[in-house]
């Protein structure tokens, strides 16, 4: 047990840790001018184990002509390192180092650094990111996700005895996975005691186009004379538009008919089995506030004479249980209620001013470690501040000491 | 695009007009006149400044300094122009301006592309070019301007680069060239095209503000002749207003007269009071006001007192408008900071600091030493003190905290580095200090002045609305930037440390190597905690501005990577597994990450950070790092010859070879 405490707690460890994490940083900056930021930080930062670095990518970055060139690797991904280092600073940084005057700085430097880490793990897990979008002078409640996509059933007719909608979701972490490869595609069926059919989902595309089949037989996946044509997935943020296959099994008479849900598609697909008609859709994740916000005004000024904004503001107006309270949203100064925080994103561009007039895009986010690097910050700068000065007060003690040491000899 | 078009066609089809009257240079370089002019408020790209700097950065831009050396021909003698007086020349003897050497193109290639005779080396490498000398070969200039404008600036090779700016270059001075030929002949010479209803309807000689009102009235009547392809006189019309607005980029348009509403933010000028009331073909009258005043100013130009005097009253009177509105405080601040060119004397002085400290080292411990250490302290500390005025002058002018820009961080690296140096020498009085300051300041600010002149854009802009609020640019941008300040410093002793190593002036382990070592170690240390702390700071601001702490952006990341390699370097250490040279050796890797993570992540064109890319810099960047590999290469060989002697001193003496690293 010792060894392995001796280990966990080295310094070896922590100098091979912070390089891996140097070289992760460094290659996920490289990797992002063609794989988007997104793609490249599930790669380097969140994933288990990292199996290859893009040299050629990161050469092309830094202006160096250079082809393909990926390096295959078997590493610890960022975010085991991270989980080791966290470990290594509690038990190296703050068990097993000398408790005295001396090192308090640096202990408490070391604490807030694992708080710090432990902050970024629950923003990681448990945090709910997404845009609210809202014209001048209406209500909304519902934001919507970015990158998370579910997959909805419904039951649309007949209605629900008690009238509220009831939706079935299945989310994408159990068809994410479901990409074909070059010989053989993959599937996934799901089942419900309260639905009369098994949904069999395959082939999902990660980005795509949907296109008509002019020649079915050349597609290995043809519904209703369209299949799904997968694209480079896109670098930006949100832009993927996926789409999966969707098979419907009747239970009682073994019926099958196949469709395709696609994120941009106009309308769900609809199917009829046992007598009820059901859609199907693949829709970005979305959850409701526990109040609801009026945009009042969209607020945007420019420099005179330039494109260049100067004040994005919005007057909201919010709604709970009957109570109703104004405020302003600006950047840097998000709305912070309920659990929720409300930003500024964006305005609509003046051409979608044109079409839809004034709206505003709130970034909407909830997590529960929000405030927690402003405290870990306000803890680490401290903790590194005493410990410096005390390192610059003994070296100048030292100095002044020396120098009057020589003036005596003189 | 189109506007491109438009202007390319409107400046071919019309020919430059003659002057009406001839005022001489002299007239026009008199102190107070150049004086008037450079004061004037002017609104520029959403800010109120001095024409002068309008004159500087258009002179910047198209010479690549901001002073043109020229044959006088009243005197016929050689003369140097300031740029207001090039800026006055170009408005006021557009004759003597079309034979001034103002473009300067690098290369011959981009010369002889466009078909034109490229100067040879006697005339100097870098070429400078008059607008008589490329006008033959104008349309293959535009051609291929256009072209290579529509090309990726990336991918762009140095020469198309210099092509496509060289036609940027010339349609905006061609645009300076006609300013007053509204005033001057506003149909060109296609006032005989005129329509007769109009030509009757002004009176004579043509006076602004009762022309306007008349060709707005005509086009009321006949809109059908708004279109300039099938009206001369309307492309030549319009020809004199887009010279009224002084260049193609619509946010530089030249904005002269303070409205008198409060409400309206934006100033009108000669030529927006055309193009923005194209549509409505309506002009307000306190706009023709102003133009009549502005119209004095031309018209008196044929007799120095009366120009002296429309000048100042023109000047009085926007002063006085900019003052109702509480605007333009700065403008003669700003006018004064541009002549003290403060940076400009700071590198000046530490390149004087610089020099004094290494001959030093020519007589060590004569009088003329501690003459030159004196001397040395008094060129840094008032190389310093211009620095940090310079950057004190500009936060007032902008009413904001020193750093928003890669400019200012530049010059902000360079006056903190400076600073560092200074503190170090007052520490450890071994004028290791002294020569970090100087190094700091002589590559910061020659760095600086490099990317100004590179970049010819004002380096005082206005900034995008997350970014204006000064509790976080008062914190974590300095903050970040003492960082990389602080990680340099280390670096450049780390430098200093393996040449001095490379000339065997010192050696592993000594006194001054030791002293080096220690002054670099508290250097990373105090980079770790600025580079740490604005690191957080940063992302408690993205936190409150885009709803997230961390967005893994490359300009967070290269902060990151700073504070990483100082880790790295620290725990490394003190693990025992790197000693006075892997320290030197790792701080060169830090030296190259810094570098990287200021100028760098900008280049890569993605993220929030991202400032825009800037011609020439990864050629910088790759000088630095291959710089920075020649020394790891002398620290490997310094390294293999402590490991040789090591081993040879463990075979005669096995027992102290312990003590050796």
């Amino acid at each position: 047990m010792k060894p392995l405490f001796s280990f966990l707690s080295s310094f070896g460890l922590a100098t091979a840790l912070l390089v891996l994490l140097l070289i992760y940083t460094t290659f996920g900056t490289l990797e992002q001018p063609e794989y988007g930021l997104y793609a490249t930080q599930v790669k380097y930062f969140e994933s288990i184990w990292l199996t290859s670095i893009d040299l050629g990518a990161s050469l092309r970055a830094l202006n160096f002509p250079c082809g393909d060139l990926k390096l295959p690797v078997l590493l610890p991904g960022g975010y085991t390192v991270m989980a080791l280092f966290c470990l290594n600073i509690v038990l190296g940084g703050i068990i097993k180092i000398r408790k005295s005057p001396r090192t308090i700085g640096v202990i408490i430097s070391h604490f807030s650094m694992v708080f710090m880490i432990v902050a970024g793990g629950v923003s990681m897990h448990s945090k709910i990111e997404g845009n609210l979008s809202v014209m001048e002078g209406q209500t909304d409640d519902q934001f919507f996700s970015l990158d998370l996509r579910d997959v909805e059933i419904e039951q649309v007719d007949p209605k629900p005895a008690d009238g509220k909608r009831s939706v079935m979701v299945i989310p994408d972490k159990h068809f994410a996975d479901l990409i074909p490869d070059a010989n053989e595609g993959r599937a996934r069926t799901f089942t419900s005691k309260d639905l009369p059919f098994e949904l069999t989902l395959s082939n999902y595309a990660l980005n795509s186009q949907v296109k008509r089949a002019e020649d079915p037989a050349s597609q290995r996946d043809v519904a209703d004379g369209y299949y799904i044509q997968p694209m480079p997935p896109e670098t930006e943020h949100g832009q993927n538009m996926p789409a999966i296959y969707a098979t419907v099994k009747d239970l009682k008479t073994g019926t099958e008919s196949k469709g395709i849900l696609w994120l941009r598609a106009a309308a769900p697909w609809t199917i009829k089995v046992d007598g009820k008609t059901y859609t199907l859709d693949l829709v970005r994740r979305s959850w409701v506030l526990p109040y609801e916000v009026k945009l009042d005004q969209a607020i945007r000024e420019f420099h005179p004479g330039t494109q260049r904004p100067r004040r994005f503001a919005s007057i909201v107006t919010q709604i709970q249980d009957s109570r109703e309270e104004r405020k302003e949203i600006t950047m840097n100064e998000p709305l912070r209620s309920g659990g929720y925080t409300l930003f500024q994103h964006q305005m609509m561009s003046a051409e979608e001013l044109q079409r839809t007039g004034n709206a505003s895009v709130f970034q909407v986010v909830s997590n529960p470690s929000d405030q927690w690097p402003l405290w870990s910050c306000v803890a680490v700068g401290i903790g590194l501040l005493i410990h410096f000065i005390a390192m610059l007060g003994r070296h100048i003690g030292r100095n002044s000491a020396k120098r009057a040491a020589s003036a005596a000899a003189a | 695009m189109k506007t491109f078009i438009f202007f390319l066609t409107a400046f071919t089809l019309a020919s430059i007009a003659p002057a009406q009257t001839q005022p001489t240079l002299a007239q026009l370089r008199d102190k107070e006149i150049v004086s008037l002019f450079s004061s004037l408020p002017v609104q520029e790209s959403g800010r109120i400044k001095p024409l002068d700097t309008i004159a500087r950065y258009r002179l910047l831009r198209f010479h690549g300094t901001r002073t043109l050396r020229f044959e006088n021909p009243e005197t016929q003698s050689k003369d140097k122009l300031t740029a207001m007086e090039w800026m006055l020349i170009t408005w006021f003897r557009p004759d003597i301006a079309k034979d001034l050497p103002l473009f300067r193109v690098d290369s011959p290639d981009a010369i002889t592309e466009i078909g034109a005779t490229a100067k040879g080396r006697m005339e100097g490498v870098r070429g400078a070019y008059t607008y008589n000398d490329i006008f033959p070969h104008r349309n293959t200039l535009m051609e291929k301007a256009e072209e290579y404008r529509q090309m990726d600036a990336k991918k762009r090779t140095p020469v198309q680069t210099m092509i496509a700016n060289l036609g940027i270059n010339y349609l905006d001075f061609e645009m300076i060239l006609t300013h007053w030929d509204l005033f001057r002949t506003p149909f060109g010479q296609n006032e005989k095209t005129l329509p007769e209803e109009l030509a009757k309807s002004i009176p004579k000689p043509y006076r602004i503000a009762t022309l306007i009102p008349a060709v707005f009235d005509y086009l009321k009547k006949h809109p059908e002749s708004a279109a300039p392809m099938s009206n001369p006189w309307m492309m030549d019309f319009l020809k004199g207003a887009l010279g009224g607005m002084m260049t193609g980029n619509r946010e530089m348009t030249l904005r002269i007269f303070p409205p008198t509403q409060t409400a309206n933010e934006q100033w009108h000028g000669p030529g927006p009071i055309i193009m923005d009331n194209l549509q409505s073909k309506e002009v307000l009258p306190y706009d023709l006001e102003w133009m009549t005043q502005y119209e004095n100013i031309f018209l008196s130009t044929g007799d120095a007192e009366k120009f002296k005097a429309a000048v100042t009253s023109f000047s009085e009177k926007t002063k006085a408008g900019a003052a109702a509105r509480n605007e333009g405080k700065y403008v003669n601040l700003e006018a004064s900071y541009h002549r003290t060119d403060y940076f400009y004397y700071s590198l000046i002085y530490f390149t004087l600091g610089l020099i004094l400290l290494a001959t030093t080292w020519a007589a060590p411990g004569s009088k003329y030493e501690k003459a030159a250490i004196i001397g040395t302290w008094i060129s840094v500390l008032v190389a310093t003190a211009y620095c940090v005025t310079g950057i004190v002058v500009r936060c007032i002018i902008m009413q904001r905290p020193p750093v928003t820009t890669l400019y200012e961080t530049i010059i902000f690296i360079a006056a903190t580095g400076a600073l560092f140096g200074i503190v170090a020498e007052w520490i450890s009085r071994n004028r290791l200090g002294l020569l970090v300051a100087t190094l700091a300041g002589v590559a910061g600010l020659f760095l600086s002045i490099r990317f100004e002149t590179n970049d010819a854009q004002d380096t005082l802009v206005q900034l995008q609305a997350v970014l204006i609020t000064n509790f976080w640019l008062a914190t974590h941008v300095p903050m970040i930037n003492l960082g990389y300040s602080a990680a340099m410093v280390a670096a450049i002793a780390s430098m200093v440390y393996f040449i001095r190593r490379l000339f065997g002036n010192i050696a592993e382990g000594d006194n001054t190597a030791r002293s080096i070592t220690r002054m670099s170690y508290g250097f990373l240390a105090a980079g770790l905690f600025l580079s740490l702390v604005g690191t957080v700071l940063g992302g408690i601001w993205a936190n409150d501005s885009w709803g997230r702490f961390w967005g893994w952006d490359p300009k967070e990341n290269g902060a990151l990577m700073i504070v990483l390699m100082i880790l790295i370097i620290l725990h490394a250490r003190l693990g025992g597994y790197i000693r006075e040279i892997g320290i030197h050796s790792c701080n060169l890797i830090l030296g190259c990450i810094t570098v990287f993570s200021w100028f760098g992540t900008n280049q890569l064109g993605v993220g929030l950070h991202a400032y825009g890319f800037t011609d020439g810099v990864w050629g910088w960047l790759r000088a630095f790092w291959a710089s920075q590999l020649a020394l790891l290469l002398v620290a490997a060989w310094l390294k293999f010859q402590t490991v040789g002697k090591s081993a040879k001193a463990s075979k005669e003496s096995p027992q102290d070879a312990l003590a050796v690293d």
